[in-house]
């Protein structure tokens, strides 16, 4: 749900028609009062976050970061999204493609499936890999007979952020290569093309924005996620703790500082996130034009 | 186990698009071991707890207290979304301003932001010692660690499910209808409420719905604001953290087990909307 | 007179929709506002409903006399049917006709009983009994278009404005509900416009025509009299086929093509000028006899449909058609290959 891409609709030299305008004194209040709204749920949390960090000064802010726990949450974090984003991204191709290329029964269920994580609580979510791997767990006494720790280790972060961030690639691409149909591949198959060629040839070029975007997006809650991952990693200072686990340990150690010097790093991403995301929105929208003008054209031929 | 056949009915056929077997497979495969076996674990843990068991944990005062919090506080939340949703949609939609396109984008803040930092960044602000937290204290007002500060953190997290989901929904409406109305003598007013909000009613009970479920389920950006006071402040989440740190393994379960399905329920009204939208669109 | 349009302009940014527009609409006639699109038809048409606001100071348009420009389109008491119907999707037939009728200030709104009735007696009068209890979408594409009619003349409009009434819908459906629609105006008699781009449907079912190009009116006037005597070289042209020459006039005369004729409007001209002749306007004969005539090699012929046209070759290399009643063609027995003579009966001169 994160993912759906917002309709801009600008506003072009042409005044809307006068039944369809506010009056000005109308328009000024909604806007004020929507801009009001968001500056006090939106902006204030995000500045508030810098302000905090830069409290004592861009010395303290630094010197949050010179603490090897720190550095470690930060490579723990890239590590989970270096294993994550590429696992989903594969199977989000995986998926769209076997959904929008083909009809087969079951077709809907799996697509329900697909959403499923997204309904999950993220607490919930920590849990079933408890449930399974931990101590009590399912295959908890045959791991531990083994001496391989799932839980309260890295593999545990891993697997709750690979649920966490499942289906992000796959529905930005259904929707967008279930628009475009089989038509451009079936075409490159007359001309002789095979299934990886017309995978990288035909499909790639026209879903590769939607792909970005599914990428984006998987990328931020892979980095972010909280809920989930608090479950499944016991907190080990140095060892299991991610960027945003790091925040709530400083944080609840009172040292405000370091955790908003910390929070700041996963701000930044954020803010990234957001630029990124409108720019491949713009492209997508583009790209959406252009498809729907093509679909017209076919159906203006006799 | 067992293994399940999947029968390709497109096999060797030639003019087909290839990778039917492969795709599907892998997509099978990997939702099963990453999503499906896992929530079977939570089945079957469930199916091993007794009734009485299940019943006892769940209808402790506390865990129902905490039912109370997390379902009415997200919906407060929901609905306070829902109106100034609308109105940031419409604003979005509507109207030409400098700035638009960031605002635009800045709606996504609580979706890219790790809730975490939003958890620190609210409470930061509505403490006592807080920006916006100083002044409501001046006011009498206790926004951190209340029930109020959990409704804030929940406002916050579900804003950008009711303006995603209105924004299609607003910008595809056609501007005729209104120009019907309006040559019918209807006033702006009228038009709004007889004609608009009819019209992307689903839309607004799809956003409302997502929003008031992803609160239902959120962690993150709610403990460090809620306080968490057994009884008071205490989300239902949060509680089953806290029963799996007490090694309650079936404590949570059956929490979890109530959490997932109202998840469920809650996806099923979501497609039931958006049928219902579809039907009326056609 | 009951819709006067003086002098009016409407431009969108830069582009100039309305240039100067002046029309009158006579009181309880169907009229058409014909044109290509880009012409401003439509432009004109939102304008006289009030959907459009026109340039300030630039014009201004009354209702039976009264000066309604700056009236805002809620209390204008229009009609207005849109191309695309616009129907409320939320709301059933019923709902929809009865939405003017419930909207209207309290003391002004009839009760309950007189809505269904006033409801379900436009539904009678579209024939759509029977479907009240509908949603759009369970409709047809012409069902839709008379719940939308329906919907206007529940308000009981001063003028019913139509926008391209008939476009959305399949030749058959169109033909049908264009006679029906003049019927239907026949009995009812409310002072109606339609824009459209279909010379036939005007042609057809309008009592005046206004042709217009470019957001200018070219012509006003019966379907006759644009068609027989357009005033311009662009209605010329938009109203059927025709055959262009260019020639030179000499006093009342024009020469063209080996012809001296006199211009059918008899006025005084000199130098090149642009001659046009519609294919029915040709007489052709098997030989010359004397009158004004040019010889002609027929090309090809084709004599299915009521009347016969003849693609034909002059001397000078020009290609012509030509169009003669199935009598007339039989006398002549002409086939391909063979030489004919020429005469035109009427020729336009601007």
């Amino acid at each position: 749900m994160a993912g759906s891409a917002s309709m801009s609709v600008a506003v072009g030299a042409r005044a809307a028609p006068p039944a369809t305008r506010d009056a000005p004194a109308v328009r000024w209040t909604l806007t004020a009062i929507a801009l009001a709204f968001l500056a006090l749920f939106l902006v204030l949390p995000l500045v508030v976050v810098f302000a905090e960090a830069f409290r004592e000064g861009i010395g303290a802010y630094l010197a949050s970061f010179d603490d090897p726990d720190a550095l470690a949450a930060i490579s723990l974090t890239l590590l989970t999204a270096a294993v994550a984003v590429p696992l989903n991204v594969a199977f989000g191709i995986c998926a769209a493609w076997a959904i929008t290329k083909f009809k087969f029964p079951g077709r809907p269920l799996l697509v329900t499936l697909i959403d499923l994580p997204f309904a999950v609580s993220p607490v919930v979510a920590g849990l079933i890999f408890v449930l399974v791997f931990g101590l009590q767990g399912w295959l908890g006494p045959w791991l531990v007979a083994r001496d391989i720790r799932v839980i309260f280790a890295v593999p545990g972060i891993v697997l709750a952020t690979l649920f966490i961030t499942f289906p992000f690639v796959a529905r930005e691409l259904i929707p967008l290569m279930e628009e475009q149909g089989t038509e451009e591949e079936q075409a490159a198959m007359t001309l002789g093309a095979r299934g990886w060629t017309i995978f990288r040839r035909v499909t790639l070029p026209n879903i590769r924005w939607a792909l970005l975007y599914g990428v984006i997006l998987c990328n931020a809650r892979a980095m972010g996620e909280f809920g989930a991952v608090s479950v499944v990693s016991g907190h080990i200072r140095g060892r299991t703790n991610t960027l945003p686990l790091h925040v709530e340990i400083l944080y609840n150690e009172y040292s405000f500082v370091a955790a908003f010097a910390t929070a700041s790093l996963l701000a930044v991403l954020a803010i990234a996130t957001l630029v990124l995301k409108s720019l491949v929105e713009y492209r997508i929208q583009r790209q959406v034009a252009r498809a729907s003008a093509g679909a017209a054209g076919r159906e203006a031929l006799p | 186990m067992a293994r399940i056949k999947i029968v390709n009915p497109f096999k060797r056929r030639p003019g087909r698009i290839p990778g039917f077997g492969l795709t599907l497979g892998v997509t099978v495969s990997y939702l099963s071991l990453v999503v499906l076996i896992p929530l079977l674990g939570l089945v079957i843990k469930t199916a091993e707890l007794s009734w009485g068991q299940f019943w006892g944990t769940i209808s402790n005062d506390r865990v129902l207290a905490s039912f109370g919090l997390s379902v009415g506080g997200s919906l407060v939340a929901a609905t306070v979304n829902l109106v100034f949703g609308f109105v940031v949609a419409w604003v979005l939609v509507r109207y030409s301003f400098p700035g638009r396109r960031i605002v635009d984008a800045l709606v996504d803040l609580p979706f890219a932001m790790p809730t975490a930092v939003s958890g620190i960044a609210l409470t930061a602000l509505y403490a006592r010692t807080g920006w916006l937290g100083g002044p409501l204290d001046a006011l009498g007002v206790k926004a951190a660690f209340s029930r109020l500060g959990v409704v804030i953190a929940l406002i916050f997290i579900g804003l950008p499910f009711v303006v995603r989901t209105l924004q299609p929904a607003l910008a595809d409406l056609e501007s005729e209808i209104e120009e019907a109305a309006a040559s019918l003598g209807a006033g702006r007013v009228q038009t709004i409420r007889r004609v608009i909000v009819p019209a992307v009613l689903p839309a607004v009970l799809t956003g409302f719905a997502l929003a008031f479920a992803r609160a239902v389920g959120e962690y993150g950006s709610v403990v460090f604001i809620s306080g968490n006071m057994p009884m008071r402040t205490e989300i239902t989440p949060l509680l089953i953290i806290t029963k799996l740190e007490q090694y309650d393994t079936a404590g949570a379960t059956a929490i979890a087990v109530v959490l997932l399905g109202f998840s469920f329920l809650m996806l099923l009204a979501v497609n039931m909307l958006q049928l219902w939208s579809t039907a009326r669109s056609r | 007179m009951s819709i006067q349009i003086r002098n009016v302009t409407k431009t969108f940014g830069s582009f100039r929709a309305l240039d100067d527009v002046s029309a009158d609409i006579p009181t309880g006639e169907l009229v058409a506002l014909l044109g290509p699109s880009g012409s401003g038809k439509t432009t004109l048409l939102r304008l006289i409903a009030g959907l459009e606001d026109l340039d300030p100071g630039r014009g201004s348009i009354r209702y039976y006399e009264e000066d309604i420009t700056g009236t805002p389109v809620r209390k204008r008491r229009v009609g207005f049917v849109f191309q695309h119907y616009a129907l409320f999707r939320h709301m059933t037939v019923f709902e929809n006709v009865a939405f003017g009728l419930r909207v209207l200030p309290r003391g002004a709104r009839p009760t309950k009983a007189a809505i269904r009735d006033r409801v379900l007696e436009l539904l009678r009068l579209v024939q759509l009994d029977g479907l009240a209890g509908r949603y759009p979408a369970q409709l047809s594409g012409g069902q839709r278009q008379r719940v939308a009619l329906a919907r206007a003349l529940a308000v009981e409009p001063r003028v019913l404005l139509l926008d391209e009434p008939f476009g959305a819908l399949d030749a058959k459906v169109r033909t049908e509900l264009r006679q029906w629609i003049r019927k239907l105006h026949d009995e009812l008699h409310i002072t109606s416009v339609f824009v459209t781009h279909d010379q036939d449907e005007a042609m057809e079912i309008a009592d005046q025509v206004v042709v217009m190009n470019g957001g200018r009116v070219e012509q006003i006037g019966s379907p006759a009299e644009v068609y027989h005597s357009p005033r311009t070289e662009f209605v010329m042209n938009f109203l059927g086929q025709v055959n262009t020459f260019t020639g030179r006039a000499v006093g009342r005369d024009i020469e063209f093509a080996d012809l001296r004729v006199a211009a059918s409007d008899g006025r005084l001209r000199d130098g090149e000028v642009r001659v046009f002749v519609r294919p029915h306007e040709f007489e052709l004969r098997g030989r010359a006899n004397g009158q004004p005539c040019a010889a002609a090699t027929v090309l090809r012929i084709h004599a299915a449909g009521s009347v016969a046209r003849l693609d034909l070759q002059l001397a000078d290399g020009k290609l012509i058609t030509a169009e003669v009643p199935q009598d007339r063609f039989a006398a002549l027995a002409a086939s391909t290959g063979d030489l004919v003579y020429v005469a035109p009966r009427r020729v336009h001169v601007f």
